[in-house]
């Protein structure tokens, strides 16, 4: 690497610390991948155990609390703590693995279609406006109820719908990229295609895809907890955010703190992706400063 | 002219039309055998065979997919297993309950997103703006089904004349808090697109020169500026709109709305495919046509973008 590359990279780490909601974002998410990491035996309690001699225990510095229940318990006396951290350890999972499996198929098909040109481009285009026209989280509960609510298959599902969003971006900046100088001169001198889109186009396509991946780490997060949220994600006994606010629904006034802290862990960690991944785009490049784009609005209807 | 161009246009749906029913199709045939899905776990095989038949499973599949898609252009989407009644029917039932809660969220958020969106332009850089950007990554952050139950702690409880979930038709009391809770995310969207839209207008040439000529500062903003930058905003309000024809899935629920959102959920759990399958397609179709309409409007209100999305 160059020097001017490593401070042009130095530059722009610089640019995305002085934003205090970056820094705030990257905290968060480490703590949430340590939580996630975290040995399930270590934890203050069993997080599937439940204690009915300690049922809807308000957090520890309320009347009645202790603090062997920081943040209280839930109806059935377990430890609302120990669930959340348990509980990022799937979300964080699932939301993973199928942002993966929606960036390698988008990506794909977005180099491929932004390259191509021609017929491969009209027809993967098209494919994409079928893709977002089903409404996502119809699809995603419709296949979920046909083919079952199993770890592997909310995965496939919410990582297969998941690749025109990846595959409309990465085939418009395919497209602006294969006309650079750079990219004319592999051509003319006999580079094959699978070497310009590997070796030209893709690298160059890595700080966007970064930030696209952050934004959809965001989005499916919110599915997955939705669809939990609904009894169609992860299953009980195993813990998740989602599903821990559906528990609540019904201890609203009893056991809220059940619902604050469950539903206000999803808020933070999809609001730190968001912060995340709009700190990285602006750092990366200025000129972006003060110019927010607006996300996709398939999801409002959620 | 516009005629023609809208026709060429719908003529270039059919395939978008046939993909989205093939899907639809395949969802059900996912596991490979639909009759799994009707017949308890322990059910008989003869009886299995008899379903079978009965349902014309034991053909080739392109044989059952063109007598689904017979049906479909009958609006014959099959009976519900569970209500005994044609499936498009009961989707068609909860349809006003779902339009009530998307024609009111969408107004909350235009009346708040466009005036926000557009401070936050004219005062770019300021604190104004840098508090609208953050307020507006929260809100799309917010998961409906925890905006939804912390409005029912805070609010539905406290304020005696909001009911704690349940439905009246064209009853606002009824429908304010769902909608509250539907508003923020959309409020988000549309403030953030509305302001990016008018920061590149602010940026235009002919802004500029307005400006120099030394058209008041006001005239600018009304005529040069908000007149063009308001423009794409529909494109954006055409999306919110089709996604809201699919039910808000979660705010359903959470609030006991009979629309088609709740719909899909109970249907899904009581493995009631037909009204799924009539619930996958009708949304996607009605997604497509309505960005469709949208793009035709766009056409009609800015003379200077063809048929096609391309600038004159």
């Amino acid at each position: 690497m160059t020097d001017r590359g490593v401070s042009l990279r130095r530059a722009a780490l610089r640019r995305f610390l002085r934003r205090p909601s970056n820094l705030v974002s990257v905290v968060f998410l480490v703590l949430v991948v340590i939580a996630a990491l975290w040995p399930t035996s270590w934890l203050p309690h069993d997080p599937t155990a439940s204690d009915l001699a300690a049922r809807l225990r308000p957090p520890a510095w309320l009347d009645g609390g202790s603090w062997s229940y920081v943040l209280g318990t839930d109806n059935i006396g377990r430890d609302v703590f120990s669930r959340i951290v348990l509980g990022s350890r799937w979300s964080l999972v699932i939301s993973g693995t199928a942002v993966v499996i929606a960036a390698v198929l988008g990506i794909t098909a977005g180099v491929i279609a932004g390259y191509r040109g021609g017929w491969v481009d009209s027809i993967t285009m098209r494919a994409v406006d079928v893709q977002l026209a089903f409404p996502v989280i119809i699809l995603v509960i419709a296949v979920v109820g046909v083919v079952g609510t199993g770890i592997t298959q909310l995965i496939l599902v919410m990582g297969v719908t998941g690749w025109a969003q990846y595959a409309r971006i990465v085939r418009g900046s395919t497209l602006s990229i294969r006309n650079q100088d750079y990219v004319e001169a592999a051509v003319a001198q006999g580079a094959s295609a699978w070497r310009i889109m590997t070796r030209d186009i893709l690298p160059n396509l890595a700080s966007e895809i970064i930030v696209l991946t952050s934004f959809n780490m965001a989005r499916l997060l919110l599915l997955e907890s939705g669809l939990s949220f609904l009894g169609l994600g992860i299953q009980p006994p195993r813990p998740s955010w989602g599903g821990m606010v559906g528990d609540a629904r019904d201890y609203l006034q009893s056991g809220w703190w059940i619902l604050a802290f469950a539903g206000g862990t999803i808020a933070l960690a999809v609001l730190s992706f968001n912060f995340l991944g709009d700190g990285i785009r602006d750092a990366l490049d200025p000129r972006t400063r003060h110019v927010g784009t607006a996300q996709s609005a398939e999801e409002a209807a959620s | 002219m516009i005629l023609a161009g809208f026709a060429r246009r719908l003529l270039q749906l059919i395939p978008v039309f046939f993909v989205i029913s093939v899907v639809t199709f395949a969802i059900t045939r996912l596991t490979g055998d639909p009759s799994a899905l009707l017949l308890p776990l322990d059910a008989p095989q003869e009886a299995r065979d008899l379903l079978r038949a009965d349902l014309g499973l034991d053909e080739p599949i392109w044989v059952q997919y063109f007598r689904f898609m017979e049906g479909v252009f009958q609006g014959d989407f099959g009976t519900s297993f569970r209500y005994r009644q044609p499936a498009l029917e009961i989707v068609l039932e909860r349809l006003p309950a779902t339009l009530e809660l998307a024609v009111v969220s969408l107004g909350i958020a235009l009346i708040v997103g466009l005036p926000v969106g557009i401070i936050a332009a004219l005062r770019h850089g300021t604190w104004i703006d840098n508090a609208v950007q953050f307020v507006a990554f929260v809100g799309q952050a917010m998961p409906t089904f925890y905006t939804g139950l912390l409005g029912l702690v805070f609010i539905a409880v406290n304020v005696s004349w909001i009911p704690v979930g349940g439905y009246e038709p064209r009853s606002l009391r009824h429908v304010l808090l769902p909608a509250l809770t539907l508003a923020p995310f959309m409020i988000a969207i549309i403030a953030r697109f509305t302001r990016s839209s008018v920061l590149d207008v602010m940026g235009r040439d002919y802004v500029r020169t307005a400006r120099a000529k030394g058209v008041r500062e006001r005239r600018v903003t009304m005529l040069h500026i908000l007149r063009n930058a308001l423009i794409p905003v529909i494109t954006i309000i055409g999306l919110q709109v089709g996604a809201l024809l699919g039910g808000a899935v979660i705010t359903e629920v959470v609030f006991g709305w009979p629309g088609i959102g709740r719909l899909a959920v109970t249907s899904v759990l009581q493995r009631d495919f037909p009204v799924v399958q009539a619930i996958v397609m009708l949304t996607a179709v009605a997604f497509v046509v309505i960005n469709q309409i949208v793009d035709v409007l766009y056409t009609l209100v800015d003379p200077r973008i063809d048929l096609y999305g391309r600038e004159r």
